[in-house]
């Protein structure tokens, strides 16, 4: 899995986005907002990683417990795919 | 080639027709030039396709404000879609896409406070992003009716405006109000000026207090308003 090409991560206030660099997008689907277990997760998938990897980094990462951990992950890749940033294939 | 004074910087410009040196004309200066636009045919026929039934006036203005979007952008500056009030020294911009009632609630603050608010524009706002806050500046581009005046004030808020039942006003965070300035901001079409304009945004959205505000179109979302700033007027 890996986070498409074109996104630039950054800070915004004391949270993180992720704005597309894509110059076709609007601003409606340009930005998403992250906290600060999903942007941990999106920098390990923009260089590419699986499900497994992902989690146990998360946990390692963080004080979580593997089960929430494991949710919050799920939801977080639910909503990359809905927003088309995902590539499950790579 | 006249010089125009904007947002505190000089500009030249020569307008093509009388209607824009018109408008243009109360923000004449003598001072040195920053930099100088220029409109060309290929810009005019950009503007005229997405509005075909407008004016070579309309087409002029609209491709006169787009290039200095771009050229402003790297001297801290930004145009807002937003109307302007000013009371007490202070300038308060509210926010929202064309047909909501931003110039509606600019009036209404007119009506209210009559003796002691100013409308400053009633569509555009140009923005400074200095080191110690923002600056509202009036400019030339006042939407269909005409409100504004030549000024400018230090921004003491940013209100983001729906229509409503019930008039109130209550405070948003930056990450909550960034994607309303973005829709309220020109978004360009390079990576390097998209992180340019958010770091702008996140100078802007830390320099000054955000509001959202539900109004009706009555002097109640005015009352509101005076309510959240009270300590600051």
């Amino acid at each position: 899995m890996k986070i498409k090409q074109g996104f630039a991560l950054r800070r915004f206030a004391d949270k993180w986005i992720a704005v597309s660099c894509d110059e076709l997008a609007d601003t409606r689907n340009v930005l998403i907002t992250l906290n600060k277990t999903a942007a941990f997760a999106w920098e390990q998938l923009e260089k590419g990683t699986d499900r497994a990897a992902l989690l146990e980094a998360l946990c390692d990462r963080f004080d979580v417990e593997r089960d929430v951990a494991s949710r919050d992950l799920d939801a977080f890749l639910q909503k990359a795919r809905e927003a088309g940033i995902l590539d499950d294939e790579s | 080639m006249s010089v125009y004074r904007l947002a505190d910087v000089n500009i030249a410009y020569c307008p093509q027709s009388a209607t824009v040196a018109a408008l243009l004309k109360p923000h004449e200066t003598d001072g040195a030039v920053d930099l100088t636009l220029s409109i060309t045919p290929s810009m005019i026929e950009a503007e005229a396709v997405l509005l075909p039934d407008a004016s070579n006036v309309v087409w002029e203005l609209a491709s006169l404000l787009r290039s200095l979007q771009t050229q402003l952008l790297p001297r801290d500056r930004l145009v807002l879609h937003a109307s302007c009030i000013v009371l007490g020294g202070k300038a308060y911009a509210f926010l929202a896409p064309s047909g909501v009632g931003k110039t509606t609630h600019a009036r209404l603050w007119e009506q209210r406070l009559p003796d002691t608010a100013r409308i400053l524009n009633g569509d555009r706002l140009l923005v400074h992003v200095t080191a110690d806050g923002a600056r509202a500046y009036g400019n030339p581009w006042r939407g269909k009716e005409g409100f504004g005046y030549v000024g400018d004030a230090p921004l003491g808020g940013l209100f983001f405006l729906t229509r409503a039942n019930r008039s109130s006003c209550e405070p948003l965070s930056a990450i909550e109000a960034l994607p309303y300035l973005l829709r309220a901001t020109s978004f360009p079409p390079d990576a390097a000026s998209r992180l340019c304009v958010l770091s702008l945004l996140e100078r802007l959205t830390a320099a000054t207090p955000l509001f959202r505000l539900y109004a009706t179109p009555s002097v109640d979302a005015v009352d509101a308003v005076l309510n959240a700033i009270g300590g600051t007027l």
